[in-house]
């Protein structure tokens, strides 16, 4: 179960991030705690494994970052979805609903199991 | 959450200069990583706190949530190191892109410097790129053989003879049968025999250059036919039928290229050949071969068709594996042993040659003084961009200050003017490619002719990098030297006006560059002077002939067209046509041209009084002539002319002073006897006329009656006032007149007969004098450039001396004073060097001592009247400092 959960994140934990930048900037431990927060805790992640995550979206200029300061006055990494990583989201979000729906369709076909 | 933007990452998106900005302060990647993850995990211990978990079980929590920070951590710095490794090299290529940015603008803006300074280096570059390409040619590039090191070539060798040596006492040769007896020293031993044939069955009947080959001359040298095949084994049995192989050029020029002729059958002076193969494009050995005879041994008297009564065999030999060239030496010398000592011949080191040694010969020394030469013209023009560099650094101080003072380091600065050193080396190494590229036609003189078909001088991608890394090589030399000084400028020196210690630095090194073009220059001069002397020395040289108004050319008479006497009525028919001829003179005819690089065969003979007297025997030249040869030539004859006919019974000879000397000496010949297969009498003493070479003395001959035996080869000789053109028309009328059919070939006048013999020594001279010649303006105008500056420099000076009462004459003095001191070191250095240096040129040089004082005593007067020049200039404008303006100035 941890492997598959693990796949699923590969695939996955990169949108998630995006989806979770789409409306504000956030460092890390935001980033999870958003995520957290929309899946009301049923997909929880290695929180370690979304920083080299991040890295690998900052390489493909989809995410940007930069120093500031928090309410605490810590260095805090925020980060930033670019407009590459807006449009990145965007087809990569179409492809999923589709896979999804796809995956859906399939299970509820007689006999269904859903 | 966040509104402080205190430090940013960098990212490679960022505009550079942004970016480099950034760099400023540096990013500390572990710090970074661990104030990330720290925060992480101590706001979400902190929200388990929240939640009513002790510490130490939010802490615990947390961690478990997080996974292992120490390889999260890990990850992070090795992919943010990368990411900074790879910016910080973008950075710098940045930088460098920057640089070269910045030096064009710098080089566009001061067109009359870039100018000067990329013809100084394109001329430098140039003379050595030509050079490389030569020397590249001759000693480094590969021969087109696979292992060509394990080549030899074997002079002056023997094929085996179907009977014993015609005349005189055999000299020792090595026999192709002594040496390949033995494979364990030579794997393979081929012979080989350049002469020349009439063909026919091309596009035209022309004549061309053909070498007879014995069996193992393919497999020796290790190529095969592009075309056809080779010939095999039975090819060079007794009466097998004949065949040739074609070189690539005769069969482009002649059969167009076409693959059909394969099979084809063409007439070697009318005898039919087929063709089995056609070479390679750079297989042409020996060099103006241009297609390939197999030879049966022993061989028969038919071959000797191409030749001149003389089968001049040279072998080329494989060693075997792991035998080394003095072991194959010694092998030699132990199969010369087996002779007895008095016919012993050539020493044992003229024997044997590596083949690429025996392909360059005598003209190494000439490419590598050129070379040398070469290499010293560059070391001018680097000296004199140099110069120019320094009085560039001086004026832009205030430039290089600016900057300075704007953060930018040494080493950036540094950097700044070597990548502008290195722009203007790299425009005038582009350039100096045009320059080896124009050059390159006359440097195919100067290269060994046995060269020419397999290893042509070319510009090709080992020359295009060897001038690269010249220009390279030379930026360094003429661009760090001032870029090091003008990078080490004192700030607060530099941005005040006039800047005092620094240039008096720069004007000392000035001086002394000066002092080296101007010494070097001289070097060059004196190895110019001694080249034309020696040049000068051998045109003047008493040919024993009036050359001026003769036109020669040469015929091949096939033995089946003209069989005996018919040839000789066929030439004096000829000869009798042509000086009847409107314009001519007077018309001869004689087998071997003197000065016409083939010798001919050198026979012995001795006085009838004293056969057995070795002092005076002589091997001679044996010749034969139609009457009136030593006229057309304007050779002195003392006695009789050679007859018209031959009478058996008075067999007659006419020798020349040489062999006169030697076979009689301080006697009269007149009337004598010598022995030549029988004995004649000499009716007629000829002055020598120079037989092979220009710069060797004229060796013994004999001439006989044409018509006594008459020759396959002929050179018909006319003198006249219709001028060269006109006269070869007239040859090749007479005799197309007789037989339209009989090809002429090498149609040309006598002098340039003469001159070919000294084309090599004529293009080693020029490139040594052009050389001397773009020495001489490069010190010039270094001279003139360190004066003139200096002048500029001392402007307010010059005013104050003006102003204090100082004459014309004083301040011209102070200018001159200083060109004389510069130009005297110089020559003084010169001269010791050239002293040194012109030994080296010994070997090349024809009566002229390498230390003739009268190019060492001309050549600095011809440096010192281009020395004044750039003088005087510089004073004059001196003398022009008005005292007023000058003190104003600054």
């Amino acid at each position: 179960m941890a492997r598959e959960k693990g796949d699923l994140l590969q695939g996955t934990l990169g949108m998630l991030i995006l989806k979770a930048l789409i409306a504000q900037d956030l460092h890390g431990y935001g980033i999870a705690r958003w995520i957290e927060e929309v899946t009301r805790g049923s997909l929880t992640i290695e929180e370690g494994s979304l920083y080299p995550a991040l890295r690998r979206l900052e390489d493909r200029h989809w995410v940007t970052s930069s120093w500031a300061l928090s309410d605490t006055n810590r260095r805090v990494r925020v980060y930033k979805l670019t407009r590459d990583g807006r449009a990145h989201l965007r087809a990569e979000a179409s492809v999923w609903s589709e896979f999804a729906g796809a995956v859906t369709r399939v299970l509820r076909h007689e006999p269904s199991l859903a | 959450m966040c509104c402080v933007t205190s430090r940013r990452l960098p990212s490679r998106t960022e505009p550079s200069r942004w970016r480099r900005y950034l760099r400023f302060w540096g990013p500390n990647v572990d710090a970074d990583i661990g104030d990330e993850l720290r925060y992480h995990i101590d706001m979400r211990t902190e929200d388990f706190l929240a939640r009513g978990m002790t510490p130490a079980q939010a802490a615990d929590a947390a961690r478990q949530l997080f996974g292992d920070p120490a390889q999260v951590a890990a990850a992070l710095r090795e992919h943010d190191s990368r990411a900074l490794r790879y910016t910080r090299r973008a950075d710098m290529l940045d930088d460098l892109l920057q640089d070269v940015r910045y030096g064009v603008r710098q080089l566009r803006n001061a067109p009359r410097f870039t100018i000067t300074a990329v013809l100084v280096l394109a001329l430098g570059i140039g003379a050595n790129t030509a050079m490389f390409s030569a020397i590249d040619a001759a000693f480094l590039r590969p021969l087109p053989f696979p292992n060509p090191d394990r080549l030899v070539s074997i002079g002056n060798g023997a094929v085996d003879l179907p009977f014993e040596a015609m005349a005189g006492q055999k000299q020792f040769q090595p026999y192709i049968s002594d040496l390949a007896a033995d494979s364990s020293v030579f794997a393979n031993v081929a012979a080989y025999a350049s002469g020349g044939l009439n063909l026919a069955g091309g596009s035209e009947p022309t004549r061309v250059n053909i070498t007879y080959v014995t069996s193992a001359f393919y497999t020796t040298l290790g190529r095969s036919a592009i075309l056809g095949r080779l010939p095999g084994p039975d090819a060079f049995a007794k009466g097998a039928p004949k065949t040739i192989v074609l070189a690539y050029g005769l069969w482009q020029r002649q059969f167009g290229g076409e693959r059909t002729v394969i099979g084809r059958t063409v007439r070697l002076n009318d005898v039919p050949y087929t063709v089995t193969g056609v070479m390679p494009p750079d297989f042409r050995f020996p060099s103006d071969v241009e297609l390939w005879i197999p030879l049966s041994l022993p061989w028969d008297f038919d071959v000797m068709a191409a030749f001149r009564n003389y089968l001049p065999a040279q072998f080329v030999a494989r060693l075997a594996p792991g035998v080394t060239f003095a072991q194959a030496v010694q092998h030699l010398t132990v199969i010369r042993n087996r002779f007895p000592v008095a016919q012993r011949g050539a020493p044992d080191g003229a024997m044997a040659q590596p083949l690429r040694h025996a392909l360059v010969g005598d003209r190494r020394t000439a490419l590598l003084v050129l070379m040398g030469s070469a290499a010293l013209l560059l070391l001018i023009a680097c000296a004199n961009v140099t110069n120019l560099l320094l009085v560039r650094a001086s004026t832009r101080q205030r430039e290089l200050a600016l900057r300075a003072v704007l953060g930018a380091t040494r080493g950036r600065v540094l950097r700044q003017l070597i990548v502008e050193a290195l722009l203007l080396s790299l425009l005038g190494g582009a350039a100096a490619m045009c320059v080896a590229f124009a050059s390159l036609r006359a440097l195919v003189t100067a290269m060994p002719p046995t060269l020419a078909g397999i290893a042509p001088p070319r510009i090709d991608a080992r020359v295009l990098g060897f001038t690269l890394l010249l220009a390279a090589i030379t930026s360094i030399i003429f661009g760090v030297w001032p870029a090091a000084g003008a990078s080490r400028l004192d700030l607060g020196d530099a941005m005040k006006i006039g800047a005092g210690a620094s240039r008096r630095r720069t004007g000392l090194a000035r001086r002394a560059l000066v002092i080296v073009e101007v010494s070097i220059a001289l070097m060059l001069l004196v190895g110019a002077g001694l080249m034309l002397e020696s040049l000068r020395a051998l045109i003047d040289v008493d040919t024993g002939m009036q050359t001026a108004n003769i036109v020669t050319a040469r015929l091949t008479l096939a033995d089946a067209h003209y069989p005996g006497a018919a040839k000789a009525q066929f030439l004096s028919a000829a000869v009798d046509r042509v000086s009847h001829a409107p314009g001519i003179d007077a018309a001869a005819a004689v087998t071997v041209l003197p000065m016409d690089g083939a010798g001919g065969i050198n026979l012995r003979v001795t006085p009838e009084d004293a056969p057995d007297d070795k002092a005076r025997s002589a091997y001679g030249a044996y010749l034969r002539a139609t009457p009136g040869y030593f006229n057309v030539m304007g050779a002195a004859l003392r006695g009789a002319d050679l007859p018209a006919v031959a009478d058996t019974s008075h067999r007659v000879v006419v020798v020349n002073r040489a062999l006169a000397d030697k076979l009689w000496p301080g006697q009269d010949p007149m009337g004598r006897r010598l022995l030549f297969v029988v004995p004649r009498t000499v009716i007629g003493v000829v002055a020598n006329m120079r037989t092979a070479t220009l710069d060797a003395p004229a060796s013994p001959q004999m001439y006989f009656p044409i018509a006594e035996q008459p020759q396959n080869y002929a050179t018909i000789v006319a003198r006249g006032v219709a001028g060269p053109t006109t006269i070869g028309v007239r040859i090749r009328d007479a005799v197309r007149a007789i037989d339209p059919n009989q090809p002429l070939y090498a149609i040309r006048s006598m002098d340039a007969v003469i001159n070919a013999s000294v084309g090599s020594r004529r293009t080693n001279t020029f490139l040594l004098t052009a050389f001397g010649a773009v020495a001489l303006i490069l010190a010039g105008v270094g001279v003139y450039g360190v004066l003139s500056y200096g002048v500029t420099q001392r402007t307010r000076e010059i005013g104050v001396r003006v102003a204090l009462g100082a004459q014309r004459g004083d301040v011209v003095r102070l200018v001159v004073r200083e060109g004389v001191l510069l130009a005297t070191a110089g020559t003084a250095i010169g001269l010791a060097g050239a002293y040194a240096l012109s030994r080296t040129l010994t070997s090349i040089l024809y009566q002229v001592s390498p230390h003739d004082i009268r190019v060492f005593a001309a050549a600095p007067f011809i440096l010192g009247a281009i020395a004044l020049l750039a003088v005087l200039l510089p004073a004059m404008r001196a003398t022009r400092v008005d005292a007023m303006t000058a003190l104003r100035a600054d």
